[in-house]
């Protein structure tokens, strides 16, 4: 019964997936599962902790399932951020997908199943299992971002991301093949331990095409390409889970390929590992997707080019991990935690501005909401800052660990360059607050009218709730992914 | 014969050369038409005059009984391989797949349910 | 030795590539007699030789011989728009699959060549000192080699490969793809539609034949064709075991086929002919000359995974042993080679009167709708394959624990089901040869058969027809 118990955040997710399907399916009325699956997720999410609490090293059987699933408290820790993910972002559709008249229950097993997958995929330990979790969560996602089926915006965005999406798993599973033709090995401690020891040309290019698949699904430029688009076409709750949960995930699987399958001491050098090739990648996709992002006339585009950029600093702390694995780990942990709240809450304030027959996209959208809906004007101000990372909030922090654990590791350019980056960010964010406070709308012009929604309301209500506690007490979160990313290295 | 395969392989040469050989023949013995009339070359289309071209779109049903059958052809490549060896897996082995099955039945009662499988 | 192997493989494929074919060719005469006999006409009678001025008919048996002809000089018409490399490509493809599919199937068991010697010793009896356990030669399909009396083991199989069925899936998938792409390069919407209902009906059904096979392996415990043959040989046929899968997979392999009853893909009164509605000549040839290969391969499959394959009951590789449970009533030691020949014909006889089963369905039963084929087969067939299979593996625990007695008490049923095949194969046989003497009444007029029984019953009644 103890595996079970090891297991159960997977388990309930699996089965709460499963009765909402069935639900779905058998009665009579439409929709109306926003409630279940929030629930299932934050019953997940729950789970997780008290497992947490437990203690995972309690349960010795949990180690029978290595190396396919490493139930550990990093994927514990994932296991609650994806559900806190998954849970805001069924929330935020229980009220979107009503108001925007394309409520199907489909939308919240979707959403359920994916995320499994991305929990399957944070505690991999092997890459059958690996491409089974990205699998799962890739076509979840794939399928809410066409969910809007009238809407040929959607069929782009979804044919692309599902293309892409397509050949980065192609590219990624070809590297674990390419690593298995060099070592022997399909699970990541056992590539680990060759790749330690005899480095061949093969294990380097299996390598790099291993990172260059992950790095499609976290998004970083130059292989961003599908993220403007998929986030501009899917349902915004869609796009919330996709910034959050599937980027989380990714994330997750970046940290164990680099922590465990090449994490040893000749990979992680500077001079003939992967952390010049992930600096590169963190450089370009800061600066580009910034860069972009300012020009953006869409407010939602621009929160698809703030979550590339986003990626950027995250993966400033992963280049970190070469040095001190264990702080810029716990970094890069902490700075999902924040993004996914301050993400999570940003679309949600979106959804909030829009109601039936008009969405508010562009910035014009917004003006004058500070007068006309105060309450939703404050509470996308709030995370709008802190995915600025101004201080009060989650974000603040964020950025503050990873840039720490930059200089710590001795990458003070980068860390500068981070923070060049994070001052050019604040612009199109703080764009945003002179439009909600400074600016009227133009006489005549149509204005999205803020909608009422229970649900929505409450995504906001958590998120921000979350934003201000990391952003004022930061130090229990803080020992939280300390100890996740400690036995994730291990 | 070191490798059964190489009996494949020679059915294999066999089979098409006899494919080849028929359509070959049939070249050769065929009669050739001495007009070529427009009403020949035309698709048949029960006498009526085409219209527009035969690669056109068709219903979708047709890619979700596809989907459907990958499911649960799937489902067979793993009951396979099982099936051979279960006696020796004992109960363990017996309840593993009924999980397993169970699972994928939750899915076609969900295609049922949701008429993925009805032709209207 | 290995140019003997050779040969015997060379042997081996014309055997099986010369049965199918002259079998196709046989069933479309047979299709057409069947059909006449149960629709209450003449049947095949144009063709005719003259030799010295008599005309020879042999009832109808120069008809496949005339279309064989016809397709050949026959005008090779291509429509203008059709893709040139797939329109020739896709009946070979139609073709080549039902060929190479037959390289694993068993036709009979292995036969121990003696290796030393240029001839076979047919006629030695290597019985023991007590007449159980023969020399050179084993139960279980394996030859005994020692140094001294080397023999080498002729399987009587094209390809014994150890994936076995899973070959035959891979191969009898392929089937699809020929169809689909003969109806998408013909440049006709007939065609289209005719493939889009081929591919969809044989992905339908496919998963049913692979799971009601799943119950088959369960108990054979193996994937190996002729080993599977050997179970049924030593234990109890198929269809007394998995009777449930039996009608599963026949219903599969028949849609599989495309023949009436599943003929949708082909339906003339809707499709005209389906995805070969612009073929003609060879090609046309090809695909209808497909269409009765695969009855002969179903047929062999199923033969060989549900009827006993080679197996004759109470033939055992060493002899005829009549035996239940432990009592032994009859036991006579046959060389192994006759036995094997033995084996060899009762494949083929068994072949050809499924092949006759299958051409019979054919002609009794009303084609489906679309609907409804969709509907039997992903809301019956494949729920009751998968049931079977769970069945299935309950009771082989259930039997694992109760122990002795009840797998004794298994072990007579089987020899059981040996006695009632024998019994059943015997009357039928008889029955046949009785017929053949019987005198035959040729009626000049020929009354059909609904108006003979109408009659015995008192008349036909004349009531107005319901519009």
């Amino acid at each position: 019964m103890n595996i079970a118990l090891a297991l159960s955040p997977l388990l309930v997710v699996a089965l709460g997936a499963l009765l909402l399907m069935l639900a779905e399916a058998f009665s009579p009325r439409q929709g109306g599962l926003a409630l279940g699956a929030a629930t299932v997720l934050f019953v997940g999410a729950a789970v997780a902790g008290g497992v947490w609490m437990y203690g995972i090293e309690r349960l010795p059987e949990a180690a029978s399932l290595a190396p396919w699933l490493l139930l550990d408290r990093f994927g514990l820790f994932f296991d609650m951020l994806l559900c806190l993910g998954g849970g805001l972002a069924a929330l935020l559709a229980g009220g979107y997908l009503v108001e925007h008249g394309i409520e199907r229950g489909e939308f919240y097993v979707l959403i359920l199943f994916a995320t499994l997958g991305a929990m399957i995929l944070a505690s991999s330990g092997d890459a059958v299992t690996l491409f089974l979790g990205l699998e799962t969560m890739s076509l979840g996602a794939y399928a809410m971002t066409a969910f809007r089926r009238a809407s040929p915006r959607a069929a782009e965005g979804a044919l692309k991301y599902f293309l892409l999406g397509s050949f980065a798993a192609a590219i990624l599973i070809y590297g674990f093949a390419l690593l298995y033709g060099a070592t022997g090995h399909t699970d990541l401690a056992g590539i680990g331990a060759t790749a330690a020891t005899a480095r061949t040309p093969l294990l380097v290019v299996g390598a790099v095409l291993v990172i260059v698949g992950v790095a499609f699904k976290v998004s970083a430029v130059p292989f961003h390409a599908w993220t403007p688009d998929a986030y501009e076409g899917a349902p915004t709750p869609a796009t919330t889970f996709m910034a959050v949960a599937v980027k989380a995930g990714a994330f997750a699987l970046l940290l164990r390929v680099l922590l465990i399958a090449l994490g040893d001491a000749s990979w992680t050098s500077w001079a003939a590992g992967w952390p010049p090739v992930v600096a590169t990648l963190a450089v370009l996709t800061m600066t580009v997707a910034n860069l972009i992002a300012g020009r953006q006339e869409s407010v939602k585009r621009m929160l698809a080019y703030s979550s590339i950029a986003h990626a950027g600093y995250a993966l400033v702390g992963v280049t970190a991990l070469m040095r001190d694995p264990t702080q810029a780990g716990a970094s890069v942990l902490f700075y999902l935690l924040s993004y996914t709240v301050s993400t999570a809450g940003a679309f949600g304030a979106l959804i909030l501005c829009g109601s039936h027959g008009r969405e508010a996209v562009s910035y014009e959208d917004l003006s004058g909401l500070g007068r006309r809906h105060p309450a939703a004007a404050l509470a996308f101000s709030l995370f709008l800052l802190s995915l600025a990372g101004i201080p009060p909030t989650a974000g603040f922090f964020g950025k503050w660990f990873v840039f720490k654990a930059a200089i710590d590791g001795g990458l003070y350019w980068l860390a500068i360059l981070g923070f060049v980056n994070s001052v050019i960010g604040a612009y199109y964010y703080l764009r945003v607050m002179v439009y909600m406070y400074m600016r009227e709308p133009a006489a005549g012009a149509p204005v999205a009218l803020p909608m009422r929604s229970g649900y929505v309301t409450a995504a906001l209500l958590v998120s921000a709730l979350f934003v201000l506690a990391l952003g004022l007490v930061p130090t229990r979160a803080i020992e939280v992914a300390v100890r996740a990313a400690t036995l994730g290295a291990g | 014969m070191q490798s059964p395969w190489l009996s494949v392989l020679s059915f294999l040469v066999v089979s098409t050369l006899v494919g080849l050989g028929m359509i070959g023949a049939g070249r050769v013995l065929r009669v050739r038409a001495r007009h070529d009339s427009p009403l020949k070359v035309r698709p048949y289309e029960c006498g009526e005059e085409p219209t527009g071209p035969a690669w056109m779109q068709f219903h979708p049903r047709y890619y979700l009984v596809a989907l459907v059958f990958v499911l649960f052809d799937v489902e067979a490549v793993f009951l396979l391989p099982w099936g051979v060896v279960q006696r020796e897996l004992g109960p363990a082995g017996v309840g593993a797949a009924l999980v397993f099955v169970a699972v994928l039945m939750l899915g076609w009662l969900y295609a049922v349910r949701k008429e993925a499988l009805k032709w209207q | 030795m290995t140019a003997t192997l050779l040969l015997a493989t060379i042997v081996k494929i014309l055997i099986m590539v010369m049965f199918v074919l002259n079998l196709a060719a046989i069933l479309t005469w047979a299709d057409r007699r069947q059909s006449s006999m149960i629709q209450d006409r003449v049947g095949p009678n144009r063709a005719v030789i003259k030799i010295f001025g008599k005309e020879l008919r042999l009832a109808g048996l120069l008809h496949p011989l005339a279309d064989g002809l016809k397709f050949f000089t026959k005008e090779d018409f291509m429509p203008p728009n059709a893709d040139r490399l797939l329109f020739t490509l896709a009946p070979i493809m139609a073709m080549g699959m039902v060929f190479t599919l037959v390289a694993t199937i068993p036709f009979g068991d292995t036969i121990c060549l003696h290796q030393f010697r240029l001839f076979p010793d047919f006629w030695h009896v290597h019985t023991g000192p007590h007449g159980e356990l023969l020399d050179g030669v084993e139960r279980w399909g394996t030859c005994a080699a020692d140094s001294r009396n080397g023999y080498a083991p002729l399987e009587l199989v094209v390809a014994p490969l150890g994936v076995g069925i899973l070959y035959v899936f891979a191969m009898s998938g392929q089937g699809i793809i020929g169809a689909a792409i003969a109806g998408w390069s013909s440049d006709n919407k007939f065609s289209l539609m005719g493939a889009l209902r081929a591919a969809s009906q044989m992905v339908s059904y496919e998963v049913t034949l692979g799971m009601s096979l799943v119950g088959a392996m369960m108990i054979y415990g193996t994937v190996r064709l002729d080993d599977m043959v050997r179970w049924q040989q030593e234990h109890a046929w198929g269809i007394f075991v998995q009777p449930l899968a039996f009608f599963l997979f026949f219903a599969a392999a028949v849609a599989e086929n495309k023949r009436i009853p599943f003929d949708l893909p082909e339906a003339e009164s809707e499709l005209v002919s389906g995805y070969f509605t612009e073929y003609a000549g060879m090609k046309f040839g090809m695909f209808y000359f497909a269409e009765y290969a695969e009855v002969v391969t179903g047929s062999m499959l199923l033969v060989t995974i549900f009827l006993g394959g080679w197996a004759l009951p109470f033939f055992h590789r060493d002899g005829l042993l009549v035996q239940f449970g432990d009592t032994t009533l009859l036991r006579v030691a046959i060389p192994h080679v006759f036995v094997t020949l033995l084996g060899v014909l009762a494949f083929f006889g068994k072949v050809i009167v499924v092949c006759w089963i299958q051409v019979f369905v054919r002609w009794s039963l009303p084609r489906f709708r679309y609907d409804q084929l969709m509907k039997l087969g992903w809301r019956l067939l494949l729920p009751a394959s998968l049931a079977n299979i769970l069945v299935t593996g309950v009771v082989w625990l259930a039997v694992d624990k109760a122990g002795s007695a009840a797998s004794d008490g298994l072990r007579i049923a089987a020899d059981v089901t040996q006695a009632v095949v024998a019994m059943a194969m015997t009357y039928l046989i008889g029955r046949g040869v009785v017929g053949m003497f019987g005198t035959v009444t040729h009626e000049r007029n020929i009354i059909g058969t609904s108006a003979g029984i109408a009659a015995r019953r008192g008349g036909t009644k004349t009531e107005p027809m319901q519009a």
